[in-house]
């Protein structure tokens, strides 16, 4: 009984850093590349698209509810009694389309659960493939909802490249923050 | 086994896995085969207290020709690789000299070997 609620807590835990990250990101990416955004919603560079990939890559299942908890917080203010459900659906796409992503790969056993065997070139293709299904699932979310002024078929690559560009400024500056910091743990040789 | 460890537990060895995958994302400075035998015969010397000048190193006819080499040289300066030391009395000697960069890369070849070599089943 301690150990399951014990168990609850750790993923609670990890949900709400995940939720926090996602909504700071989300923030820092609005103030940084205010100048990048192409239409509401979209932006040429969208640096949370990270996390999604390192979030749902390291955390798992409670990574994405995270997500969807953070886009949800993100657009609290659309939650109206009337318009409810295009903030919720576009949370749970937000969510859970790395996830489901990162299931389908894991199924086809293309990745491995705990990323054994995994190289710098196959998460540049991960990272590829995250971006791309979630610039269109958002889109298909978007169309099927009937969100106003959207058109599919040209927002869907902005979306894609502000994804796939967000995602690699920020497994870069993590890889750039890693060798710095090895570096500096490194004691200087004579 | 893996399954019954805590998810936090299970999240930091997952991020441990990442942070080694992301630190070997390609960023251009990946050196060819041919640029690390030059570098592994610039470094062996400079081991050996008798380091290379460019001109010995341009020399080494078994990894190319003086000019093949000496551009193998110029690329291994820019990815921060092989430095260039001059003498006080004769500033006409060019000595090559690892770099910290470099330094770095032997000592995590080291730790990978001996990494593999513990992992061998006695």
């Amino acid at each position: 009984m301690i150990q399951n609620l014990r168990h609850i807590f750790e993923q609670a835990v990890l949900a709400s850093v995940s939720a926090v990250l996602f909504v700071l990101f989300f923030q820092l990416n609005g103030w940084v590349f205010a100048s990048m955004a192409y239409s509401e919603g979209i932006s040429w560079v969208f640096l949370p698209a990270g996390f999604r990939v390192i979030l749902v890559l390291v955390f798992g299942l409670p990574g994405a509810i995270g997500l969807m908890l953070g886009s949800w917080y993100i657009d609290s203010a659309l939650f109206t009694s009337s318009s409810w459900f295009f903030p919720f659906f576009n949370g749970i796409v937000s969510g859970f389309t790395p996830w489901l992503v990162m299931k389908v790969l894991i199924h086809r056993g293309w990745l491995q659960p705990q990323l054994h065997a995994m190289s710098g070139q196959k998460l540049l293709q991960l990272t590829v493939i995250f971006s791309a299904a979630s610039a269109l699932s958002h889109q298909l979310t978007w169309w099927w909802l009937e969100r106003p002024a959207s058109n599919i078929w040209v927002d869907v690559w902005p979306m894609f490249i502000g994804n796939a560009l967000g995602a690699l400024l920020m497994l870069y500056g993590f890889k750039f923050a890693l060798d710095r910091w090895r570096q500096l743990r490194t004691p200087q040789s004579d | 086994m893996l399954t019954s460890q805590s998810p936090l537990a299970l999240a930091y060895l997952r991020f441990l896995q990442l942070a080694k995958v992301v630190q070997a994302l390609p960023d251009g400075q990946d050196m060819d085969a041919n640029e690390e035998a030059l570098l592994q015969a610039v470094v062996l010397c400079w081991y050996e207290e008798r380091p290379m000048t460019v001109r010995e190193a341009i020399g080494l006819t078994e990894l190319g020709s003086p000019a093949t080499l000496h551009k193998r040289i110029t690329r291994l300066r820019e990815k921060d690789m092989l430095s260039t030391l001059s003498l006080a009395g004769d500033r006409r000697a060019k000595f090559l000299i690892p770099t910290q960069r470099t330094l770095d890369y032997f000592q995590n070849l080291g730790q990978s070997m001996q990494q593999a070599h513990q992992n061998l089943p006695a």
